[in-house]
C-alpha cells in the first residue's frame, strides 16, 4: 500500500508566490520526502532550497549517517548553485550578498518497505524483534535534518513523535542552516544531519512542517490542545489556504512561508471494515 | 508599545543617525593615535549603512524594509549624506544602495578556510564622509530629527517605531540634548516610542561601558547626562543582544560608553537586527 502524500504550501503574507522560498519534492515510488526552508536573510535562498529537496527526493547519499557522504553529495549541488548565479550583472549589493551563500534548513525522510508479519512473528520468536503492534506489519523509517523543519508522527490520534524539537522555546531566530558556499569563498560547518529511526503503523500519519507551523503545533499541543487535527481534516489547498490565514489573523501563527506535507498510511479495508462492524454493535 | 511589529515592505521602519561634526572630532580615538574620532564614526555609519542594505538584499534587489537618513551636526545641522543623495533626509534603504558617493577598494581578512587567513580586496561603499568644525549644536540636531520623523511616524502608523542613534564626543553648546530627546522620544507608532540610543566616544583611555542599567556605572558627568535621556533596550533588542552572548540587564538602556571602534559597531550592528526579516 503506498502512502497518501499531500503538499500544502503558502508565502508570507505580503510576498508574492515568486517569493516564497520553502521547498517540497518527493517521490512516492522511492518513499523519499523533503522539506525545506530558504533562510530569508539570504539572496537566492530559493533556488537553493529547491535543489536540495529535489536531489534528496531524487538521490539521497546512501549512508545518511556519512559526513563524509553529506559533504560529497553536497559538493555538486553547491557548484551548481554558484554556476547559476548571473555574477556578471548583479549589482554590488547583490553580488556580495550572494558571496555570503544561501542558506536552507533541510528535512529528509526516507521510509522503507514494510517488514512482513510472517517474518515478524519468526523474528519475535527468535527475540529479534520486539514490537506492541502485535502482527501489523510497519515500515521502517530514517529522517533526517538541519535546521527547525519538524517531522511529526501522530497514532491513534495522539503525538507519538516529533523531531527535531519537542518544544516550542527550543525554538531559535538563528537554526543551523545548510550553506550553498563554495569551500574557497565561504567556509561552512562540515555537518552531518541529525538523525532519527522510527517506525510507521498502518493509520499513522506524518506531518513534515516548516517553523512557522511547527512552532505553532508544539505551542498549542503543550496548552492541551491537538492541534493535528486541523491539518489531518485538510482536503484541499484551499482548506490550508483558509486556515493559515485565519491562524495569522489570531496572531497564533507566525507570518513566514508556511509549508505542510502530510503522509497518510491508510488502514487496510479489512480493519476499516472491521471497525464498523465493532461500532455498530456497540450502538446497534 | 510592545516593539514587535514586524518589518516588511508594507511595515517598514526606519533609521536615523545623527553624527558629532564638531572641531573637536578631529581629536584621536581612544588608544588610537593615527585614527581621528570622525573617520572612525564615518567608517562605522558607512560599515552600517552597507550591513543593513546586506540584510535587505535579496536575488532581485534591495526590499524597502527600512527608510534611512543623517543628520551631521557641527558648525551647521544639515543632511548629511554625500554624493547623489546630498541634502536628501529619509531615504529608502534601496535608493541609498543605488546611490553611494563612491566605492573605494579596501583589503580584508578572510579565512582561507585552512585554518589561516587570506587578504581579499573587497568594495567599500561611502554615503558619509567625515567632517570636524564649528559647536556641538546637539539640542538643534534633535529638534531635526524630531521634525523629520513626526512626518514619518504620521505616515507609519503600524511601523517598528524608528530607532535614532546620536553619535557624539562632547558636551552640547546648545540647551540639548534633554528636552530636545524626551520630545523626540514622544513620538509614537502604534508599536511604540521612538528609540533613542546614544554613543559617546572620547579620548579618554577608559574601559568600554556598553548598555548600562544606572548612571552609577558612568564616570562623568555628560555620560551620565547622555545616560539619562538614552532609551530603555526593549525587549526584542534584549533578546538579540544576548543570542550575541552579551550580559544586558532588564534595565539596560541603548547607550555605549567610551566604545571603540569594533564595540561601536557591533553595538550598531545590534540595533539593525530589532526587526524579525524572516
Amino acid at each position: 500500500m503506498q502512502l497518501e502524500a499531500q503538499a500544502f504550501w503558502l508565502p508570507k503574507a505580503g510576498n508574492s508566490v515568486e517569493e516564497y522560498e520553502d521547498a517540497v519534492a518527493y517521490s512516492p515510488e522511492q518513499n523519499l520526502y523533503a522539506v525545506a526552508d530558504g533562510a530569508s536573510e539570504s539572496s537566492f535562498a530559493d533556488r537553493w532550497a529547491q535543489m536540495l529537496v529535489r536531489q534528496f527526493a531524487a538521490a539521497p547519499p546512501q549512508d545518511l549517517d556519512s559526513e563524509s557522504q553529506w559533504t560529497s553529495w553536497l559538493t555538486p549541488l553547491r557548484h551548481e548553485w554558484h554556476d547559476g548565479i548571473p555574477w556578471d550583472v548583479l549589482p554590488w549589493y547583490a553580488e556580495e550578498k550572494a558571496r555570503q551563500g544561501a542558506h536552507s534548513t533541510l528535512l529528509g525522510l526516507a521510509i522503507y518497505p514494510p517488514v512482513p508479519s510472517a517474518l515478524k512473528r519468526i523474528m519475535r520468536k527468535l527475540a529479534f524483534w520486539r514490537s506492541d503492534s502485535e502482527d501489523l506489519p510497519t515500515r521502517p523509517y530514517t529522517v533526517v535534518t538541519v535546521g527547525d523543519t519538524c517531522l511529526f508522527q501522530i497514532r491513534g490520534g495522539e503525538l507519538i513523535e516529533s523531531f527535531p524539537i519537542e518544544r516550542s522555546q527550543e525554538f531559535t531566530a538563528r537554526p543551523i542552516l545548510v550553506g550553498s558556499g563554495l569551500e574557497e569563498e565561504n567556509p561552512v560547518r562540515i555537518f552531518p544531519p541529525r538523525l532519527h529511526k522510527g517506525s510507521l503503523s498502518p493509520g499513522d500519519t506524518i506531518l513534515l512542517a516548516t517553523d512557522a507551523l511547527s512552532f505553532w503545533l508544539l505551542e498549542r499541543f503543550e496548552s492541551g490542545a491537538r492541534p493535528w487535527e486541523l491539518l489531518q481534516k485538510l482536503d484541499t489547498q484551499k482548506d490550508f489556504t483558509t486556515l493559515v490565514g485565519q491562524l495569522r489573523k489570531g496572531k497564533t501563527l507566525k507570518n513566514d512561508d508556511t509549508t505542510l506535507l502530510r503522509l497518510h498510511w491508510p488502514t487496510s479495508r479489512l480493519s476499516t471494515i472491521s471497525g464498523a462492524r465493532l461500532q455498530k454493535g456497540k450502538h446497534p | 508599545m510592545s516593539y514587535t511589529a514586524e518589518i516588511s515592505r508594507s511595515n517598514p521602519s526606519c533609521f536615523l543617525f545623527l553624527v558629532d561634526r564638531s572641531g573637536s572630532m578631529s581629536e584621536a580615538f581612544a588608544g588610537h593615535q593615527n585614527l581621528r574620532k570622525c573617520d572612525s564614526v564615518a567608517d562605522a555609519i558607512n560599515k552600517l549603512v552597507h550591513n543593513l542594505i546586506l540584510k535587505c538584499a535579496r536575488g532581485e534587489g534591495v526590499r524597502h524594509f527600512y527608510d534611512v537618513g543623517v543628520i551631521g551636526y557641527g558648525q551647521e545641522v544639515t543632511p548629511a549624506f554625500s554624493g547623489p543623495l546630498a541634502g536628501r533626509k529619509l531615504v529608502s534603504i534601496g535608493e541609498v544602495a543605488a546611490a553611494p558617493a563612491r566605492v573605494e577598494e579596501r583589503t580584508r581578512s578572510v579565512p582561507d578556510g585552512k585554518g589561516g587567513t587570506s587578504q581579499r580586496t573587497v568594495k567599500f561603499p561611502i554615503w558619509f564622509e567625515p567632517v570636524a568644525k564649528g559647536m556641538t549644536p546637539m539640542g538643534q540636531a534633535l529638534d531635526m530629527a524630531r521634525e523629520w520623523l513626526t512626518e514619518w511616524v504620521g505616515a507609519h502608523m503600524d511601523s517598528h517605531p524608528p530607532i535614532v542613534i546620536n553619535i557624539t564626543d562632547g558636551e552640547a553648546t546648545d540647551s540639548g540634548p534633554m528636552n530636545q530627546g524626551e520630545a523626540l522620544k514622544a513620538l509614537a507608532t502604534n508599536d511604540g516610542n521612538t528609540l533613542l540610543f546614544n554613543c559617546h566616544i572620547s579620548g579618554r583611555l577608559e574601559s568600554p561601558i556598553l548598555f548600562p542599567q544606572s548612571e552609577a556605572e558612568l564616570p562623568d558627568e555628560l555620560a551620565r547626562t547622555l545616560f539619562s535621556v538614552s532609551s530603555e533596550l526593549p525587549e526584542p533588542i534584549r533578546k538579540m543582544a544576548q543570542v550575541e552572548h552579551r550580559q544586558v540587564g532588564e534595565h539596560a538602556r541603548g547607550f555605549a560608553f567610551n566604545a571603540d571602534l569594533v564595540e561601536l559597531i557591533r553595538f550598531l550592528d545590534i540595533g539593525t537586527r530589532a526587526g524579525n526579516l524572516r
